[in-house]
């Protein structure tokens, strides 16, 4: 039974842009890992098209079966992690032992003062009396 | 195994329609299976016809005529042979299957003069050649096997599309069976599953298969011609005699066609040639006006000259030219080739682009995802005050207009001259669609003399949380605009794939960007004329909101509206991106 596990040694899944998040990987495989790979991203989901984008990798290679890597990752200025109606974007760290692609996935939030930004739709009635500006769909 | 065969979500008018489809496909299918396989077995079983030496006792060309009234060359041969001591005489050049229409006794039939020639010349009277006997019934013979080519040809295609579909459904009941639709996921993609790259991938191989279908069309249809029609430039004119002219009629899914039929006779190195090649393939005209035209030119029992290949004196066409535009499919041909290489392409670069992207080697730039910092004062004016587009759209107009112009000065022509307006259906559309271009392109050289603004930011980027001078001024005929409204707005902008489910899964795709506005703020209204035509205001953004954020389907947009009435024309509507960094940004 392959086990492949991230752990967050920060007290908080709230970080600010820049700030340094430390964690580490643990894995039980059953054979020696040829590498495992642990990559810092981000991905959107909601009704639109997904997309993900990778800001930084850490590979370790020729791995033992049983093994705990600590990693450190500068978390970069943007984007922020947000809440939109169409789409919202979540920060991530995943680890990938190759060969056998056993995955393990620890989400967190990047934004400033550690929160999400919600972006919900404006309710602008002074706007709206001025504009007649409606949220094109 | 139900799930896999029709699910019944959606199995409404247009899924039953589906459905009917595809009983069609699948039965033109297996008839297509049942031919091959028919063609096969008669091919296989002539394998063990023996061959035996004959004599053509008498051949000639024969002049037919289908039903429509089409003509057509046969070329009857009589042969004798001799097998287990027995003298026979048999007639058929080859076997006919008898399902793929009427049998002809066994003579070949031709639409060329030429290919009629070729056959004649094969079998001449008098020569000596082989013919195949059937064993078990000796007065059954041909001079030519059927081929095994055409039922491999006829079993492998409903095959191969058979196999293609069949994997597709069933690799998509596997996919839905290890992910049911109700597990939703709750946690962000994994990077394992890109979409960017799926799409990727995807474009790189409809694309391939696109560009290869096109670039077949393309150089069977166009470029094999075209060149062909510049190397019988060097042809030599010599003098022929018309014999027989006329039109001969095909009915086509797309209406009924006009091709010229007009067998002619000239001397070469002092041998006699017959033709009724015309024009080169796909160069002959297919009007209705067209070709009665070109049949004028060439009555029966007249004189004209024909361009003979000096290399193969059976090649001889009436006209060499090769109409660029001489129907819609080598267009289509093309741009099918054009958008299979533009999708490889982007399909490659893509690749690439997140290949390299996947393992960055330092921190992440900035300005990556989100806005460039831009300290300095920028200036911008909208696309409609553009010279080039200005330019673009008259060049687009002249020549939208004179495609439009050439079809009216057509029909007006052949309606004069031959009483008759023709088009197809498939004119029509196409027309439809340059009127609407033409209608477009004027609208834009018009928007052109309405009044532009012009605005000066104070500097090219600006932080959530502060604010940015606006000045603006108008150019053109100011005293037109009657009324203006700035206003910011932001906005989340993204691909949206609408699906539409079938009887029998998805039906279709379609990718469609979809907004979302979270925040709009009024930030002027004019009350007179010397307001509307210069002002400064500030522009403050918000604190807790979005910056603009750049990814390749979602983005985070601000933008400064400008709205107004304007005399003469339609409303004004101009949008200006301000590029918006995180708070406290510089």
């Amino acid at each position: 039974m392959n086990k492949l596990q991230i752990k967050f040694l920060n007290q908080s899944r709230g970080f600010c842009p820049g700030e340094v998040l430390q964690g580490q990987v643990q894995w039980e495989l059953a054979e020696p890992a040829k590498r495992v790979e642990v990559r810092l991203f981000w991905a959107t989901s909601g009704t639109g098209v997904a997309e993900t984008g990778v800001a930084s990798t850490i590979q370790f290679d020729h791995c033992a079966n049983q093994d705990t890597r600590p990693f450190n990752f500068q978390l970069p200025a943007f984007p922020f992690s947000y809440q939109g109606c169409l789409m919202s974007l979540d920060w991530a760290v995943e680890a990938i032992c190759t060969p056998g692609n056993v995955t393990a996935r620890e989400e967190f939030i990047l934004g400033p003062e550690r929160k999400k930004v919600l972006l919900h739709p404006t309710d602008a009635s002074s706007a709206s009396s001025l504009f007649h500006l409606k949220p094109a769909v | 195994m139900r799930a896999f065969l029709c699910r019944k979500r959606g199995l409404k008018g247009s899924g039953l329609i589906g459905g009917l489809g595809l009983v069609a496909i699948v039965l033109c299918m297996l008839g297509l299976l049942v031919m091959g396989v028919w063609n096969i077995c008669c091919a296989a079983g002539q394998r063990s016809w023996q061959a035996v030496p004959c004599k053509i006792e008498s051949s000639r060309i024969e002049e037919t005529f289908d039903s429509k009234g089409n003509r057509r060359f046969r070329v009857p041969v009589k042969y004798s042979y001799e097998f287990g001591e027995k003298k026979f005489t048999g007639h058929r050049t080859s076997m006919s299957l008898r399902f793929l229409g009427p049998d002809r006794g066994g003579a070949g039939e031709f639409t060329k003069w030429t290919a009629a020639e070729d056959e004649l010349k094969r079998y001449a009277p008098g020569s000596a050649s082989q013919c195949y006997v059937n064993p078990r019934d000796p007065n059954e013979a041909a001079l030519r096997r059927l081929s095994l080519t055409h039922g491999i040809v006829l079993t492998v295609i409903p095959f191969g599309l058979g196999l293609l579909l069949f994997g597709y459904r069933i690799s998509g009941w596997l996919r839905r069976k290890r992910e049911p639709a109700e597990a939703k996921p709750t946690s962000v993609l994994s990077i394992m599953s890109d979409p960017a790259l799926r799409e990727a991938r995807q474009a790189l191989l409809w694309g391939g298969l696109l560009a290869i279908m096109g670039g077949f069309c393309t150089a069977f249809l166009f470029v094999e011609p075209l060149l062909l029609s510049r190397a019988a430039k060097s042809w030599p004119e010599v003098p022929c005699m018309i014999l027989e002219s006329g039109m001969r009629k095909d009915s086509t899914r797309h209406g009924d066609e006009y091709k010229p039929d007009v067998l002619y006779e000239f001397e070469f190195a002092g041998k006699k040639h017959r033709s009724n090649q015309t024009h080169f393939e796909n160069g002959e005209p297919d009007s209705l006006s067209d070709t009665a035209r070109f049949v004028a030119r060439f009555p029966a029992g007249g004189k004209s000259v024909c361009y003979v290949n000096p290399k193969n004196p059976r090649q001889s066409v009436l006209d060499r030219s090769f109409p660029l535009i001489s129907s819609f499919y080598p267009l289509i041909g093309l741009c099918m080739f054009g958008g299979g290489v533009a999708g490889v392409g982007w399909g490659l670069w893509t690749i690439c682009r997140r290949k390299s992207r996947s393992a960055p080697a330092g921190p992440v730039a900035p300005g990556l995802w989100g806005a460039p910092s831009n300290p300095n004062p920028v200036t911008l004016r909208p696309l409609s005050a553009s010279i080039a587009v200005l330019l673009a759209s008259l060049v687009g107009l002249v020549i939208l207009g004179a495609i439009l112009g050439w079809r009216v000065l057509r029909f007006w022509h052949n309606w004069r001259e031959l009483g008759v307006i023709e088009f197809s259906l498939f004119e029509i559309l196409i027309l439809l669609f340059v009127l609407a271009g033409v209608g477009w392109c004027a609208l834009r050289c018009w928007k052109y003399f309405d009044p532009q603004p012009k605005l000066q930011l104070g500097r090219g980027s600006v932080a959530l949380g502060d604010a940015v001078e606006l000045e603006w001024n108008f150019t053109g005929p100011v005293g037109r605009l009657r009324s203006l409204k700035i206003g910011l707005e932001g906005r989340e902008e993204g691909k949206v794939v609408q699906e539409e489910q079938g009887a029998y899964g998805v039906k279709f795709k379609t990718e469609k960007l979809a907004k979302e506005l979270f925040y709009s703020a009024a930030l002027f209204t004019s009350q007179t004329q010397a307001d509307r035509a210069q002002g400064r205001i500030n522009v403050p953004l918000p604190r807790d909101r979005m910056p603009t954020f750049n990814g390749d389907k979602t983005q985070i947009v601000w933008v400064i509206q400008f709205e107004g009435d304007v005399e003469w024309s339609t409303p004004m509507k101009h949008e200006f991106p301000l590029n918006v960094l995180p708070a406290g940004a510089k």
